[in-house]
């Protein structure tokens, strides 16, 4: 069986089910038998929770008024569209498909808008506690995006031209 | 007991979500030596500015180079100047980008815990020391993982 030693790396894989379904098992049958790993599974849970109420909460908040006129617009767009060809041509456009497609592309416009795969988080003020979320423009070379970050004395620089990103540790070096 | 119900829920989109055996990481770990003076590897000479600019040092030396083939969810470990230690966790590959966990460790320490996700071939950096203004010193990481 595995030890406090050996589980210690793989508690928050374990919660977030990232590991292989064997090591998974591992991992709960150890916590199965130790309360304070246990009590390490529980708090992260508690802390993943919370993550996941603030980000519905966030979506929540998100101001969406300006979307649905947008498409009763696209609506009345398409509609005419089709009355048109429906006359001129003579055929018999399924509106409510293409309606619903147009729906379906703004939503997901918006969907990506909302969570698109540039979602990056900002400098680190050294305690480990990520900044508010910024967009980047494009998607540079060296892109890297950091979903988390923990440290003492910490800091994040990047190199614009090339996206480059370092996590800087202020700390002594003593490898001489 | 909590966990034996946790792995009811936990372990099915474990299962689903299956890690990309058909394609191979390479991971690259470089450590460079950075100091205010002095000359520069010559493999590092199109860096050279880059890390200019990011650490403020101006000579640059590789002290250690390791590449090899690593397994997808599971732990690996690249062995780094002054007892360090780089533990990486490849997570998934999604559109080119390598998600995975990366620990700079010296000793029982973690300097640094985070979760990244790297375009393929891209190249991540750590560096640990003091600011080029007042340290002489530094070691730069330089991280690159690349699917096949």
């Amino acid at each position: 069986m595995m030890s406090c030693t050996d589980v210690a790396g793989l508690l928050e894989p374990f919660v977030d089910s990232e590991l292989t379904p064997a090591t998974l098992l591992d991992v709960a049958r150890h916590a199965g038998h130790c309360r304070s790993c246990e009590a390490q599974v529980a708090d992260l849970l508690g802390v993943r929770e919370a993550l996941v109420t603030g980000s519905e909460r966030a979506v929540a908040g998100l101001d969406l008024s300006g979307v649905w006129p947008h498409v009763a617009r696209e609506m009345d767009r398409v509609d005419a569209q089709a009355a048109w060809r429906a006359r001129s041509e003579g055929r018999r456009v399924s509106r409510r498909l293409v309606v619903w497609g147009s729906v379906a592309a703004i939503a997901a416009g918006a969907m990506l808008m909302m969570r698109g795969p540039f979602l990056t988080t900002g400098p680190v003020a050294g305690d480990g506690a990520p900044a508010a979320p910024t967009r980047v423009a494009k998607r540079l070379p060296n892109s890297v995006y950091i979903d988390r970050l923990a440290g003492k004395d910490i800091a994040l620089r990047r190199e614009p031209k090339s996206g480059t990103t370092m996590i800087w540790v202020h700390h002594e070096v003593q490898n001489r | 007991m909590l966990t034996t119900a946790l792995v009811a829920v936990l372990a099915a989109p474990a299962i689903a979500q299956a890690a990309p055996s058909d394609t191979t990481l390479r991971i690259e770990v470089t450590a460079v030596r950075a100091a205010d003076s002095g000359p520069s590897d010559p493999s590092l000479v199109a860096l050279r500015p880059r890390l200019r600019r990011l650490v403020g040092y101006r000579a640059f030396q590789v002290v250690n180079q390791e590449a090899r083939d690593c397994d997808w969810r599971s732990e690996a470990h690249f062995s780094l100047p002054g007892g360090r230690r780089l533990q990486l966790l490849p997570k998934s590959l999604d559109d080119d980008v390598v998600r995975m966990q990366v620990r700079l460790l010296e000793g029982r320490h973690r300097l640094v815990d985070t979760n990244i996700r790297v375009m393929s071939g891209a190249t991540m950096m750590f560096g640990v020391g003091r600011d080029a203004r007042v340290g002489d010193e530094a070691l730069i990481i330089l991280l690159k993982p690349e699917a096949k």
